[in-house]
């Protein structure tokens, strides 16, 4: 197990895990720190709204689907996709259908995992979904690395007629 | 500034590349037309394998991949992998019918849309091209 944990990119990523129902929060907040994640939770769709707008920074959420009002984890989903860097997004549920299916799709959910969650799946598809992250620069690093790549092109070109 | 216009000018005189992976000709060859049409060079297999080859020598921007080709669901699989090798392209999944099931292996493969098999390619290539933004594709 601590292998597992030492072979991970990010040394110690931060999670926010987002249930209703305390018994499973606490266990995958459990699971979870086992594996070197800090984790921090949320009970309500609302906790988790305020950690997300409050400068919190994750690494990965992890949210029910089904807690104040069906289907309100869509929205924690939604607001931690527009936190940059978008952490990774993992949405739990017993009550997928067509219509919330469809949404976390078109948000571009990293995960969708059906309950009973089967945790060895989750850890896999989460240590996977990190390293992911961390190969894929995100947009404003692109930009830096293109506008040095320009500026580097630039100045070659005053030289050559190569980049004409 | 000049300097800037020519590199914009070499990002948007790149070919752009699209892999249809089918294993019905008849369909391969209408993706084929529709997407020259759009502006796209299509790239086609009929297979795993030959798709696997076409992603070591192609930079894709876009992937339409049919979700069965050797056998029932394979195709979900190669949608996965052409994620992983081509994080920021448009990956469609062409599926039998659209399920809970089948929107969830999309979300799990990281595959960007699921249309169903049965729609018409111009349909198809036409909804893609509503999606596709500039940041599909871009070389990092």
């Amino acid at each position: 197990m601590p292998g597992k944990v030492a072979e991970r990119p990010l040394r110690n990523p931060r999670m926010l895990i987002v249930d209703d129902e305390e018994s499973i929060t606490r266990t995958m907040q459990m699971m979870f720190e086992e594996r070197g994640f800090r984790v921090q939770t949320a009970f309500s769709c609302s906790q988790a709204l305020s950690a997300l707008r409050n400068g919190h920074h994750y690494d990965a959420v992890i949210t029910d689907l089904n807690m104040e009002a069906p289907d309100i984890g869509l929205e924690v989903a939604r607001a931690a996709k527009q936190v940059r860097p978008a952490p990774v997004v993992v949405v739990c549920t017993g009550y997928a259908n067509l219509e919330n299916a469809r949404i976390a799709l078109d948000m571009h959910v990293d995960y969708l995992a059906t309950k009973p969650v089967d945790l060895d799946q989750l850890f896999m598809a989460v240590d996977r979904l990190l390293e992911r992250r961390q190969d894929l620069p995100s947009v404003p690093a692109r930009q830096r690395a293109r506008a040095r790549h320009n500026d580097v092109s630039g100045s070659r070109s005053s030289g050559s007629k190569r980049h004409d | 500034m000049a300097a800037k216009s020519s590199a914009e000018k070499r990002k948007y005189s790149r070919e752009r590349k699209a892999l249809v992976v089918h294993r019905d000709m008849q369909g391969l060859m209408n993706y084929q037309k529709q997407l020259s049409g759009a502006g796209f060079v299509p790239i086609i297999a009929r297979d795993l394998g030959t798709a696997l080859l076409a992603m070591t020598q192609h930079y894709f921007e876009l992937g339409i991949i049919s979700a069965e080709l050797g056998e029932a669901g394979d195709g979900w699989a190669l949608g996965g992998v052409f994620r992983m090798v081509f994080p920021r392209a448009y990956v469609a999944v062409l599926a039998p019918a659209t399920t809970v099931e089948t929107l969830q292996m999309a979300i799990n493969s990281g595959v960007t849309q699921v249309f169903e098999a049965s729609k018409q390619p111009d349909e198809i290539v036409s909804a893609i091209f509503e999606e596709l933004t500039p940041t599909h594709g871009m070389v990092q």
